[in-house]
């Protein structure tokens, strides 16, 4: 970002002057101020975020990144008990539960922000009029361990086969967006519905907490074919591990994890520079070598992800929404899970 | 100064701390217990003790415990004879040896046993690999795996208390047995168990104690399982944003765990009131009986004891802690630095986390000897009344499970209290150890304090010697390597605490458990296990510190 490392210079001092100046008239140019300590909550990959951090930092100088990273329900829980305290201390929140994120807009308790860096991007990934936004893509996908597969599988139908049976390895909606995203939308996939969780649950299938454990039993041959999101597969293929995923032929389930920027942010101009980083070509080129697929068309994806052709589900968040209490105590009943 | 100023400038600190931060938290969770939306109501009690999941989990809970207890306290005390009573080769190395898994915290147990003993652990993978199978020899997710690493976590305290009565039995009485011709086996059947019973009784309740609170053994091992035990339960309700009066349900179960504990603590004062008999100033050295040709035998079963259950999950943990790819088989190729150049190079929270740590327990361990210094001084040099309610209040946060402490300061402080919003900061943290440390510091305090003679004080005060003076140059120096002991004693447990963090901590105040937890949560293994190798070094070494400072105090 050449504004930025060109503030040392007069021509840069004079150019942050003029910017300073013209603070009111173009808020685009006033995000180069921004400085202070943001705060983020999210579910985001510990090191992956760690990594977003340093480099955003580095990039805009004067700005830290202070983050909270847990589970998604821990972080929603965090903020559900904030709220009640009287404010949410975070300025940002990035996780894998946009039910959350859609609840927060009926309270109007999100700010619309829509960064110039994010004009090539489609309209569908910035939601809400920009209330939240889908900074880069995660699937859902079929994981196998290549040690213990022989074949390599084909579909989300390969779950229920009973070669594997007690080696099927899934997250579990109750801890897991991406897991609660994939039950949500898996029920309504034609010639699939809750007949296919039935044939999981004949077949042994073993439900985990989150999608890590997932990757990391998936890794080890204690799960031979799994149900786990895409960039844990290939971050472990790339680490040297024995697994590898397919793309489903009835589509790969997209997983929404947004970002958005609270009402009454302690630091708004921080947040906004930190959403932009996320949308800009700098941000998008770290989440690929990070092993995500970008949303900035243009931007080189990460290996092993097919370019163009992907057969992707979208996730049906309006009918997950209505459903969420049923599809709970639904899979509650089938996996008796407390 | 008048002693109406000293008693004012002694009163006010310590006064504001039991109150701000023991009696009004632990109000408060009694009163969430008990009340919804403001009102006071039975019905989240009613909740609780109307749900049959809840016996469920009571009853989890007792079997782990009862378990751990049984096989604990059985180790315990059979090492603690073996030690103190044959004369089994390489005593003196046993000794030490076998107290260090209680060094350990037991989070990081439990981590370095599922690097070991887990599904894919170092075990299960040679016996697949030995049958050719796929099915584990052992799970180590649920039950039996809590129950197997509670007890080799807590058998230490068993032999401790064990091993210290034996120390202190008049060695008379057995050598009046054997002179009378009873056998050795028959000597320790019918006296020397007999004088340690009241020890072992002791020594089983502490353990069970410490298992009925423990968090990080079953968090770590039972949530996979779906196997939740009370801790964990009230852990995952104050985490349960989807249910409705969820704060208060955690309360009313936080008010069952403490019944339990409470229980037991009233058997345990029960026990240790019957404890005076048999012992004597120990003078003469005990009988030793001779373990024949046993003794070999013996001592390889011990070394065998302490390979397989405290140095094999280390080595398995620092192999995971140095691989390169989970998953593959072990080779030279798979072993790197690359977990730890991760934390220390590519996440800055993990300075922090350890910087938080360090600090938290510095400062927490400063506060609580300043404070135990008064306190020692209103129990051992006043007849103040009331000294009975001082002591229950600082026991108080020691005895309940942490679990309990930190949701009492979470409804505490969810809400700015006069002003002062402590949710979401450090300091939140830093009064929960406070309460919870309090008391480790004033033990060794209050022991000293009672061996310096006030003759000696007085002698300073009619030379003349205001009462600051005296203070500082008589009594504080005879007390000065208690003091020392004391902050050790409450700084240690504080560098490697989860239960109260993991409840606790905010963006940028994580501790460095609560780093390992939640990267083990995530599924990071390699780099959960490297941290938790980083924890472990800190843990062990700064026990040994401990141990040197505190060697001429505590007698350990």
């Amino acid at each position: 970002m050449g504004q930025v490392g060109g503030l040392r210079s007069f021509s840069g001092r004079l150019a942050a002057l003029a910017a300073v100046l013209l603070l009111p008239l173009s808020p685009g140019q006033a995000l180069a101020q921004a400085k202070g300590t943001v705060t983020l909550y999210t579910s985001e990959s510990l090191d992956k975020v760690n990594e977003m951090k340093l480099d955003f930092e580095k990039r805009s100088p004067g700005v830290s990144l202070n983050i909270y990273r847990s589970g998604t329900q821990v972080v929603i829980s965090k903020l559900q008990a904030e709220l009640q305290a009287g404010g949410i201390q975070a300025d940002l929140i990035w996780m894998a539960d946009i039910d959350y994120f859609e609840d927060l807009v009926r309270k109007d308790l999100l700010t619309p922000y829509t960064p110039p860096e994010a004009g090539r991007v489609l309209a569908k990934f910035k939601y809400e009029g920009g209330r939240y936004h889908e900074v880069r893509l995660i699937f859902n996908t079929v994981g196998y361990n290549t040690l213990r597969v022989k074949t390599r599988p084909t579909s989300w139908r390969d779950l229920a086969d009973g070669q594997y049976k007690g080696k099927v390895g899934v997250a579990s909606p109750f801890y897991s967006g991406a897991a609660f995203s994939t039950l949500g939308t898996q029920v309504n996939m034609p010639g699939f519905g809750w007949e296919f969780y039935r044939k999981l649950k004949d077949n042994a299938v073993v439900v985990e907490q989150s999608n890590g454990t997932v990757a990391k039993k998936l890794a080890t041959g204690e799960f031979h074919v799994v149900s786990v999101v895409d960039f844990m597969v290939r971050e472990a293929k790339a680490a040297g591990s024995p697994v590898d995923h397919i793309w489903p032929k009835e589509g790969a389930i997209l997983i929404p994890t947004p970002v958005g920027i609270l009402k009454g942010a302690k630091n708004l101009d921080g947040a906004k520079a930190f959403l932009r980083y996320l949308y800009s070509v700098e941000g998008q080129r770290l989440f690929a070598q990070q092993g995500y697929v970008p949303v900035l068309p243009g931007i080189e994806g990460p290996k092993g992800v097919p370019a163009e052709t992907l057969d992707v589900v979208l996730t049906d968040q309006a009918y997950i929404g209505k459903h969420r209490e049923e599809l709970k105590a639904k899979y509650r009943e089938l996996f008796e899970l407390k | 100064m008048s002693f109406p100023v000293l008693r004012l400038l002694l009163g006010v600190p310590l006064g504001l701390v039991l109150v701000g931060a023991v009696i009004y938290p632990a109000l408060v969770l009694v009163w969430q217990a008990f009340a919804r939306d403001g009102r006071p109501t039975l019905a989240n009690v009613a909740a609780v003790l109307g749900d049959p999941g809840i016996w469920h989990v009571l009853a989890n809970s007792l079997h782990v415990s009862i378990w751990s207890t049984l096989l604990g306290g059985t180790i315990g005390t059979g090492l603690a004879l073996l030690v103190a009573r044959t004369d089994l080769p390489g005593q003196r190395f046993f000794r030490t040896a076998l107290i260090v898994p209680y060094l350990i915290p037991p989070f990081i147990a439990a981590l370095a046993w599922l690097s070991l003993a887990g599904p894919v652990g170092l075990v299960n993978q040679l016996w697949m690999a030995m049958t050719g199978g796929e099915e584990p020899l052992f799970r180590i997710y649920g039950a039996a795996g809590i129950i197997l690493v509670l007890t080799l976590s807590h058998y230490p305290l068993a032999y401790i208390t064990v091993l210290a009565s034996l120390e202190r039995i008049d060695p008379a009485l057995e050598e009046a047995a054997r002179s009378s011709g009873a056998s050795p086996a028959r000597t320790v059947r019918d006296v020397t168990l007999p004088l340690v019973m009241p020890a072992i009784a002791a020594g089983a309740i502490l353990v069970f104690l410490r298992c009925m609170e423990n968090f990080g053994i079953p968090a770590i091992l039972g949530f996979p399982a779906r196997y939740f035990v009370l801790t964990t339960k009230i852990y995952a309700t104050i985490l349960d944003f989807d249910r409705a009066h969820n704060f208060g349900l955690a309360a009313a179960l936080s008010l069952l765990l403490m019944a339990v504990a409470g229980a037991t603590m009233a058997i345990q004062w029960w026990i240790l009131r019957e404890r005076a008999y048999g012992l004597a100033s120990g003078a003469g050295k005990p009988p030793v009986f001779s373990l024949g040709r046993w003794r070999r035998t013996a001592s390889i079963a011990v070394g065998s004891f302490l390979l397989l259950t405290s140095v094999a999950p280390v080595l398995a943990i620092l192999m995971t802690a140095f691989t390169r790819a989970y998953g593959m088989p072990l080779s030279w190729q798979n072993l790197s630095l690359q977990n730890f150049h991760t934390l220390f190079f590519g996440v800055p929270a993990v300075w922090r986390a350890l910087g938080n740590s360090l600090f938290l327990a510095a400062s927490s361990a400063s506060v609580v000897i300043a404070l135990a210094v008064l306190i020692a001084y209103v129990q051992v040099r006043t007849r103040l009344r009331g000294k009975g309610v001082l002591e229950a209040l600082i026991l108080l946060p020691f005895a309940v499970p942490g679990t309990v402490v930190a949701l009492a300061m979470i409804l505490a402080f969810l809400r700015p209290v006069l002003g002062i919003s402590l949710y979401n900061t450090i300091w939140i943290i830093l009064v929960a150890y406070i309460a919870r440390f309090l008391a480790l510091a004033v033990k060794p305090v209050a022991a000293s304090l009672i061996q310096v003679h006030t003759s000696l004080e007085e002698a300073a005060r009619s030379s003349g010697a205001s009462l600051t003076r005296c203070l500082r140059d008589v009594t504080m120096p005879l007390i000065r390597s208690a003091l020392v002991a004391g902050w050790f004693l409450a700084a240690v447990p504080a560098i490697t605490e989860l239960t109260l963090s993991v409840l606790l901590w905010s963006a940028g105040n994580e501790t460095v458990g609560v780093m390992v937890f939640n990267l083990h949560e995530e599924g990071k293994v390699l780099l959960s296990s490297a941290l938790a190798v980083v924890v472990m070094t800190l843990a062990l070494a700064s026990n040994l510190l401990i141990r040197r400072v505190s060697a001429d105090v505590v007698g350990a």
